[in-house]
């Protein structure tokens, strides 16, 4: 995976060119509910049994 | 039940980084090897990874897809055979689970090169080199959705990175907030 950076200019100016923007983040986990994970499957499929 | 698999071996194990990771080959339908890789975390994790062999040497390897020509020469929209990878994957995912019924199972959806191109996709590329809700990260996403049932398996999303966890729920240790801090130790060493 490639990591974009903002690079600016000398004086502060960017060009449209160099100028690569970039998200600091934090990376939240989010527990699906059952309903959740129903909403998109397709019924033509089973849950393995296991 | 699991559709059609692609028959697949294990090769050993690489200790090319301080993670032990198996290793499984595979050929597909159109005669291209596919490496797998399993990687052993803490807490019964493990990560999922794949690529063609000949993109092996690549950086962008978890990323690069089949090119249209090669579809083109080979008569396929390739929708079947990357069917059958997926299920190939499946497999060696269950019988890890069969195994160790603690194992939790996790991938971070690769992004696309136009994924990465921040003139295309500027609003999600983060800084620490993830991508959110990466095309990858919805289809394999969705994949999983049909066979591990909630019952047994917590689906835990972290879509701001494209990661996915599919938790044993006897695994009662890992703790979402163990969960974040693995993706966000794992992303800064191999993102």
């Amino acid at each position: 995976m490639g990591t974009y950076k903002k690079n600016i200019g000398i004086k502060g100016v960017s060009s449209s060119k160099t100028q690569q923007v970039s998200k600091q983040i934090q990376h939240r986990a989010r527990v699906l509910s059952t309903a959740d994970v129903e909403a998109n499957r397709s019924r033509a499929y089973t849950y393995l049994s296991l | 039940m699991l559709g059609r698999t692609f028959s697949y071996k294990n090769v050993g194990s690489s200790n090319e980084t301080d993670v032990k990771t198996d290793l499984y080959t595979f050929k597909c339908n159109f005669n291209q090897h596919y490496i797998i890789e399993v990687e052993n975390h803490a807490y019964n994790i493990f990560i999922i990874k794949f690529f063609k062999k000949n993109h092996k040497l690549s950086k962008r390897r978890y990323s690069l897809v089949n090119s249209k020509s090669f579809l083109r020469r080979n008569k396929t929209n390739g929708s079947k055979n990357f069917l059958m990878v997926l299920n190939t994957v499946m497999k060696i995912i269950l019988d890890t689970y069969q195994v160790n019924r603690y194992s939790c199972f996790g991938f971070i959806g690769a992004p696309t090169k136009r994924e990465l191109d921040s003139e295309n996709n500027e609003e999600n590329i983060n800084e620490d080199g993830t991508v959110a809700n990466t095309k990858r990260f919805n289809i394999y996403g969705l994949y999983v959705k049909r066979y591990f049932s909630p019952s047994d398996f917590e689906h835990i999303e972290l879509p701001t990175s494209s990661g996915y966890l599919i938790k044993s729920k006897e695994n009662i240790h890992l703790t979402t907030p163990l969960i974040e801090e693995f993706f966000k130790n794992y992303i800064n060493l191999h993102c």
